[in-house]
């Protein structure tokens, strides 16, 4: 017996050490995959905590609407393009909004996904021991994830009213947090727009990122026009133009990358395989598909509206629109499109030197109209009369005659139509805001039958509403 | 030199391990088999100087391999010989060495039998022999009726313990037997024989071979047991029965062949994913897919890993299935001896935190001992592709077409409000040739589709040491058009050796095998730039020779494709796969055995797209050349040392197992992508690229077990098992990676209680068993408890101005842990007749927690879904009917043979606290079935509920379900329009096989019930009928026209916007509604077989062993109550069911 034992006890002792090896848990660590890091260690290098800004800088690029497919669908939900036989912009020009087809309104998702970013930045800068990260660099990168934040707050805000406000990466808290008042939103905007002003220097840096104090003020310009605070407008709009860094540059260059009034552009998220890339702008292909036969057909030609808007001798309509020339309409008749951006990714015309463009996020002469309206507004026609003639005189129009105030109101606003069509949903923003979304909209023959007064704001999808009890779906819908 | 008078053959295996012993190195070792063949020679050399005859055998023995029978009594008697032979022949040596001996002999196998001179060959008359005194010695062989040896039969004296094993060649010997003894003779497949031995000492047995499976092997987690000893679920099918089946994948031979797993095939076409689920969907989203192990071998668990992480994190595979390949892929089905599926808690537990959603046993074919044999199959085949939606012709299309402009757009006012064709929106009517015809249904699908396959094996050996060695060919060509393939080249070598002393057993076994597979960009499922649905009248060609894009501007996909670039695309996929599987046990004691299994997998998947400048489509968005190249390479080492021990005390065996598991992975893929190159010869060229730009990323993962179970039963009555394991996964956080898995099972064969025997004699065999334990899932991907920062993940998508971000890859979740099921099991299993019927019935529970899942978030946070634990419980419960008959009694000339089996799963969430306040509130509901985690059938399961057709506006209407006054978005996708689980609730196959003489026929059935299909026009993107593309020849003239229209279809649409109460209906809610949705069955016509095997008397002229041809087809016809989709299994399909394949085949041996 003892020796049955003793001839056990190896596979005993064997069986002992396995379970031991088996169960420490140390065995079990593993290293990280190659293509990633922590969050931990993104922040304790300069190069980690770049990483992170530009993937912030995507999602602003990607999602929001100053990046690719927003200006193209606010064009079409406004009364901008339209294409008789459209497919691509098909719900949006008859804006046939419904809880099924938002999830192509965005920027819902695309707007938090930034905002968790830039919280993600907020949360973790404060406390980045990198070296080469100095604390003015700190200071500098706050203050644009502050701007972007209030930026992508400013376009859900515009799209959808009232908004879930969460501010911090605490996914815990902010998963079933419902609506907050509009109100509070705006003073959140504000807010971190003018830390983000204060924290930025006045010097300029490359034109794709949020390096000045000019471009988070440039935006709250908008906030503040858009909110009817004219007079913070007007002189965030003030210090803007009054510090002569920019300049408005001939109508046929101001798409260039050569512009000078440039305030900030959006570069490319993606490598296309396009020997043009990055040397057109990413959001040409709706709007201009110059050659490009599989998007003729489906992209968004200028309204006949918006080419009356136009006035004789404008040199934006000879410069910025085009007949499309190609015959591929013998029946609908001839078609004008956005020739703003020239190039397309898609169609591969080597593009001659100095003809390099730039998808514009902010450029100057939106804040002479900011300025023009705000001034206007607050009943200083003549200032108004001076900022709206830089833009026409710049356009080849002669200046406006005096107006009385409420003309002087439509002549700008007939203005911005004319300057920034097609542009960052301006036409849009601008119907929604001066609350003459209904009565334009509800005028237009292929947008009668679907429109209704609470379009002005976008519904929520099914799958955003399921799996968030808290959220209520946008009045109407 | 060993005698070998002493009932065993022991001479010949002393030789072969004093070789092994020597060499060490598996290299040595194959070059020993070569060695081994020549020693096996039957050119002699001897050399005998007045030597006992029994000393010369053993030198005969020695050098022939051959093996001398005799009573020793018979050859004392012998003269002592004395001779010289030089390279004689065995024939020549025994001819010398018996040359005046009182004696004859005989060769049969291996063995040359001694006797009197004065007996016949054929009779061995057994009384001239009996005249020495008792006891004598009794040998003879034991063999079924074909003629085929019966291994490990016990043969005994009746009352008495002693006795003997026959051995590979079915020979037994056994000293002492007294003249008039009886003789027992039993085995697990054979029924018992008592014989008389009348002093006889030869005996011949002829066994007859038991009709019921209850005996055959059954392999189980780290073990083997029988059917009728076993405690837990298992589900087995033979090679026998998939054999010659022509599918490229074991699986697909499996459907409808087990109880309790459902597989099915979404996607139609060669090389195309199957899905397997035992006993339902247990997980909802995370590996559902059960455990693959091939000869004890864990392979990589996630089928088509490798091609599937290409898509999302390295790039590629685009044109590959979403869902990936299957490692099973690689592997011959004609290679595997048995397939076992573990369902139970009993079965799976030992397995712990991976036996959730059941284990699939894979054993390959084993060396066949004795006389070298080979085995050669090859067979030719054609597929076609059947119940293809049938489309309109040219005259119905153009009608459809004229009707649609006239019934014009929808007005807030009007009703009819024609609209004029433009050439943009109407080339078909204004452009296009009005009597050109091209059937894209078949041009598309229907293309010549030969297979071949041709495959060889060659095993052989002695108990010792044999092996086997196979390799095979595959070719299988799509019917979809610019003929794409897979193709497959496997080897596979196993050698078996096992020491003198049977102490010492070695294993080591190699898979390989290669994949090809090329794609064109639709047939895998891939709706888009799809053909078939194209205008009827559209024509490929210009009438000047040149591609015809249509008007080209407002191309419609689907619609008028021209197809024809992308004959000029590349797009294929090779993948390796190497096993590698060692295996050394060794009997420390007696009853106490220890092992080590190392094995090594490695998979390396190469993904080429080339997209030339040949390829570009005005048609397509990608304007530029670009050639993708992906690569990734997985690999695992897997350790698992284990002790077994094994007791007979008294009625009681014991039986005990611990173990241990030490598995390292890892992954590694690339990702290169040159864009626009120059010329389209440098696709390949990564330094050409303009840009180039690529991803990386490798990962691992680690797992460590222990594991341990006891077994017991009591006179074979009642049976007891307990199993326990103890995993720790990488995948979980530091505090969550170890778990504890357990099972007990127990089982009651009251068919061994006098009783039964007594007084239900009828009743041949009962056993009750159920089985109660926990199983795990840890099917997440790796790193999900922390938070990680990625760096592009793609080679085009993820930078800013040129510089890559990195983005938080996944919402941390550290609390992530093992999903645990436990799971009941109760059973019965009845045979009846001597066990020419078994049935066999099962009820089961499963309640799953913790269930691992992608948990859905709001997007508001950032993320749309983290992978966490379902706060919920999912419970399974389901009965399963087996029935095998033997129709006819086992000497009947006509065998027909029959398996039904039948399967119920009901899935529903148990329970869920808090649910109203949870991100489920509006779509799971406690008491009903989950939904489906497919997207495409999600979609099926909460669509608009479709009432009718409005007689006076021609637009469908649908119900308020959930009754707030009006028709919106609310009474879609949320809990209200539910309408039933798209998952089968009921499957089952019935396979019958008839055999006569040489004939052999099996026809199979397979079905399954509670499912559904959409028939979805194509798959377009526009599904509103009316535009510019081919619906389905059903709806010609079968729509809506005008006011009081009562038809099947609504009004037609052209595309040209119009208000959204009209437009609405139309495209967005009719698509989306059970309109088009069929729930039903089918019944699938699913295998028929012919085979004739060659007769005797002919082969054996032929020299051949056997020798059989056959004729088969697979997937021959479906039915199904619906008419429009012809194959309800292939939802996600291309319009058409599964392919059919025709198969003809010959498999010969000698």
């Amino acid at each position: 017996m003892k020796n049955i034992k003793s001839r056990f006890l190896p596979g005993i002792t064997i069986l002992f050490l396995l379970f031991t090896l088996a169960s420490c848990n140390k065995n079990l660590d593993i290293p990280l995959p190659t293509n990633s890091i922590t969050s931990v260690s993104a922040f304790s290098s300069k190069g980690g905590i770049d990483g992170l800004m530009t993937q912030m800088y995507i999602s602003f690029a990607d999602n929001l609407s100053a990046g690719v497919s927003m200006p193209g669908q606010a064009a079409a939900l406004a009364d901008d393009v339209y294409n008789p036989s459209s497919f691509l912009l098909q719900d949006y020009q008859v804006n046939n909004m419904t809880p099924l087809t938002a999830t192509s309104f965005i920027p819902w998702d695309g707007a938090y996904k930034a905002i968790y970013m830039a919280n993600m930045m907020l949360e973790g800068i404060p406390n980045a021991n990198a070296v080469g990260f100095a604390d003015t660099d700190k200071k500098q990168y706050m203050a644009a994830a502050k701007t972007v934040r209030a930026f992508a707050y400013f376009d859900l805000v515009r799209c959808y009213g009232d908004v879930p406000l969460l501010t911090s990466t605490n996914t815990e808290q902010n998963k079933l947090k419902g609506r907050t008042s509009k109100t509070d939103v705006y003073a959140q905007i504000e807010k971190d727009l003018t830390e983000a002003i204060t924290d930025l220097p006045a010097t300029l840096g490359a034109k794709y990122f949020i390096n000045n104090k000019y471009i988070p003020e440039a935006i709250l310009a908008n906030v503040y026009l858009t909110e009817g605070k004219w007079a913070a407008a007007e002189s965030a709009a003030t210090d803007i133009i009054g510090s002569n860094k920019y300049q408005l540059s001939n109508v046929a260059n101001v798409f260039l990358q050569t512009s000078t009034e440039t305030i900030m552009a959006i570069a490319y998220t993606t490598i296309f395989n396009s020997v043009n890339s990055p040397k057109t702008s990413p959001l040409s292909l709706l709007l201009w598909p110059a050659g490009s036969v599989s998007y003729e057909g489906i992209s968004g030609a200028l309204s006949p509206d918006l080419l009356n808007n136009f006035e004789k001798n404008d040199l934006r309509m000879t410069n910025w629109v085009k007949l499309s020339n190609t015959a591929a309409y013998p029946n609908d008749g001839n078609r004008m499109f956005s020739y703003k951006y020239k190039y397309n990714i898609a169609v591969n015309v080597p593009i001659p030197a100095g003809s390099e463009e730039e998808t514009k996020f902010i450029r100057l002469a939106e804040v002479y109209l900011i300025r023009a309206e705000a001034r206007a507004r607050q009943s200083n026609l003549d200032g108004a009369s001076s900022d709206l003639n830089v833009i026409r005189t710049r356009a080849g129009l002669p200046n406006i005659a005096s107006l009385a105030q409420a003309d002087m109101i439509n002549a700008v606003l007939k203005e911005r139509r004319a300057e920034l069509f097609c542009e960052n949903g301006s036409r849009w923003f601008d119907l929604v805001r001066t609350n003459t979304a209904n009565t334009v909209l509800s005028a237009i023959s292929y947008k009668s039958a679907n429109w209704k007064p609470y379009m002005v704001l976008f519904p929520l999808d099914q799958t955003t509403l399921s799996t968030n009890p808290n959220l209520t779906q946008t009045p109407g819908y | 030199m060993q005698r070998t008078a002493n009932g065993k053959i022991l001479l010949y295996s002393k030789l072969k391990l004093l070789l092994i012993m020597k060499f060490t190195a598996i290299l040595i070792f194959v070059a020993c088999l070569q060695v081994s063949a020549r020693t096996y020679s039957q050119i002699l050399t001897l050399k005998f100087h007045n030597v006992k005859l029994e000393q010369a055998f053993s030198e005969i023995e020695k050098q022939s391999g051959y093996s001398f029978i005799y009573g020793r009594k018979l050859v004392s008697t012998a003269n002592p010989v004395s001779f010289e032979l030089k390279d004689a022949s065995l024939e020549t040596a025994l001819k010398t060495l018996f040359t005046n001996q009182p004696l004859s002999y005989k060769i049969s196998e291996k063995y040359i039998i001694v006797s009197g001179k004065n007996v016949t060959d054929s009779a061995l008359n057994v009384h001239q022999l009996a005249v020495v005194n008792p006891p004598i010695t009794v040998q003879g062989f034991i063999k079924d009726a074909k003629g085929n040896a019966v291994t490990g039969a016990y043969v005994k004296i009746k009352g008495m313990e002693t006795g003997a094993v026959t051995d590979d060649n079915g020979f037994y010997k056994l000293p002492n037997v007294n003249e008039n003894a009886i003789l027992v003779v039993s085995a697990v497949n054979i029924e018992p024989v008592e014989i008389r031995v009348n002093g006889k000492s030869v005996i011949n047995v002829t066994a007859t071979i038991k009709v019921s499976g209850l005996d055959e092997v059954q392999t189980i987690g780290y073990g083997t047991t029988t059917k009728r000893m076993n405690t837990g679920a298992v589900s087995t099918v033979k090679g026998a029965e998939i054999r010659d089946r022509p599918v490229a994948n074991v699986i697909q031979a499996l459907q409808g062949k087990m109880s309790g797993v459902s597989i099915t095939t979404p996607v139609s076409g060669v090389g195309s994913p199957v899905q397997m689920l035992v006993r339902g969907t247990n997980s909802i989203s995370s590996g559902v897919n059960p455990l693959i192990i091939i000869d004890g071998v864990i392979v990589n668990d996630i089928p088509g890993g490798l091609i599937i992480s290409g898509i999302t994190n390295a790039t590629g595979g685009s044109n590959t299935y979403a869902v990936g390949n299957s490692p099973l892929n690689y592997i011959n089905p004609n290679d595997i001896e048995s397939v076992d599926v573990l369902k139970d808690a009993d079965a799976t537990a030992i397995y712990g935190s991976r036996g959730t959603n059941g284990v699939l046993l894979i054993t390959t074919k084993k060396a066949s001992l004795g006389k070298t044999r080979v085995q050669f199959n090859t067979s030719y085949g054609w597929k076609q592709s059947i119940g293809v939606t049938k489309r309109m012709n040219t005259e119905q299309y153009l009608q459809m077409r004229k009707d649609a402009f006239a019934t014009g757009n929808m007005t807030a006012t009007s009703v009819i409000n024609p609209i004029t064709p433009t050439n943009q929106n109407a080339p078909d009517l204004l452009v296009w040739n009005q009597s050109a015809y091209t059937d894209y249904p078949k041009y598309e699908l229907n293309n010549a589709a030969p297979t071949y396959n041709g495959d060889i094996n060659i095993s052989g050996g002695t108990r010792a040491l044999n092996y086997i060695a196979a390799g095979s060919y595959y070719k299988m060509y799509d019917t979809y058009m610019f003929n794409p393939y897979q193709e497959r080249m496997t080897g596979r070598m196993q050698i078996n050796s096992s020491s003198a002393d049977n102490k010492l057993h070695l294993v080591l076994g190699s898979i390989f095998g290669i994949e090809n597979q090329t794609f064109t960009t639709t047939n895998l499922g891939n709706i888009l730039g799809t053909t078939n649905a194209n205008a009827p009248n559209f024509e490929l060609y210009k009438p000047d020779g040149s591609l015809n894009f249509g008007a080209g501007q407002g191309y419609i996909t689907g619609a008028y494709y021209n197809p024809l670039p992308n004959k000029n695309i590349t797009s294929k996929s090779k993948t390796d796969n190497l096993l590698l599987n060692g295996d050394i046990s060794y009997s420390i004691i007696k009853d106490l055995v220890a092992k080590v299994q190392i094995s090594y997998n490695s998979q390396s998947n190469g993904y080429h797209q080339l997209y030339p400048s040949t390829a570009v489509n005005v048609q397509n968005s990608i304007t530029l050349p670009y050639g993708l190249h992906t690569t990734n390479k997985f690999n695992s080492v897997n350790i698992e040392p284990q002790l077994s021990y094994a007791r007979q005390i008294s009625k009681a065996k014991i039986s005990a197992l611990a173990g241990a598991t030490f598995l390292d992975k890892k992954i590694e893929q690339t990702s290169v992508r040159v864009n626009n190159p120059g010329s389209d010869d440098l696709l390949y060229s990564f330094g050409s690229g303009n840009p180039t730009t690529a991803t990386s990323n490798n990962t691992e993962e680690k797992f460590h077990s222990v594991f341990a179970r006891l077994s017991a039963d009591w006179d074979k009555k009642y049976i007891a098992n307990f199993t326990f394991r103890r995993d720790g996964s990488s995948r979980f956080g530091p505090n969550n990676r170890y778990s504890n898995f357990g099972s007990a099972g127990l089982a009651w064969i009251f068919t061994n209680e006098s009783f039964f025997k007594d007084h239900l004699a009828f009743l041949s065999f009962g056993k009750l068993r159920a089985s109660y334990g926990t199983t795990g899932n840890n099917n997440i991907a790796d790193y999900q408890y922390l938070s990680l920062l990625q760096a592009p993940t793609n080679a085009v998508y993820g930078r800013y101005n040129g510089t890559p971000g990195l983005n938080p890859a996944n919402y941390a979740n550290p609390d992530v842990k093992w999903e645990t099921t436990t799971k009941q099991d109760i059973g019965i299993e009845l045979g009846f007749l001597k066990n020419r019927i078994l049935f066999n019935a099962t009820w089961y529970r499963s309640l799953s927690t913790d269930l691992l899942v992608q948990l859905p978030l709001p997007t508001q946070t950032g993320f749309a879904s983290y992978a966490g634990n379902f706060p919920g419980k999912v419970q399974n419960t389901g009965f399963e009917f087996d029935l095998t008959t033997h129709n006819l009694a086992p000497n009947n000339k006509v065998q027909w043979t029959t398996k039904f089996n039948i399967t119920n799963n009901k899935n529903i969430l148990k329970e869920f606290p808090g649910i109203e306040s949870s991100v489920y509130a509006l779509t799971y509901k406690v008491g009903r079935a989950l939904p489906s985690t497919n997207t495409y059938n999600a979609s099926m399961e909460m669509p608009f509920h479709f009432k009718q057709i409005d007689p006076a506006t021609g637009l469908p209407q649908f119900a308020d379900v959930n009754k707030d006054g009006i028709v919106n978005y609310n009474d879609a996708y949320t809990n209200a329009s539910w309408i039933g689980s798209a998952t089968p609730s009921l499957w089952g196959g019935l396979t019958n096989n008839i055999s006569y003489k040489g004939f052999s026929l099996d026809i199979f059935l397979q079905f399954s019930n509670g499912i559904f299909s959409k028939w979805n026009f194509g798959g377009l993107s526009q599904n509103a009928i009316g535009s510019i593309y081919n619906p389905s020849a059903d709806v010609a003239g079968n729509y809506w026209m005008q006011p009081g229209d009562v038809k099947k279809y609504p009004r037609l649409y052209t595309n040209v916007p119009g208000a959204a109460a009209y437009t609405n209906p139309l495209t967005q809610q009719y698509p989306f509604s059970d309109a088009l949705l069929y729930k039903g069955y089918y019944i699938r016509l699913k295998n028929v077989q012919l085979s004739y095997s060659l007769p005797a008397t002919l082969l054996s002229k032929i020299k051949f062993a056997s020798a059989l041809v056959y004729v088969g087809a697979e997937n021959i016809a479906v039915y199904t109550p619906q008419k429009l989709y012809k194959d309800p299994e292939t939802v996600l399909s291309r319009s058409a069911g599964l392919l059919r394949t025709l198969v003809t085949g010959i498999r010969i041996e000698f």
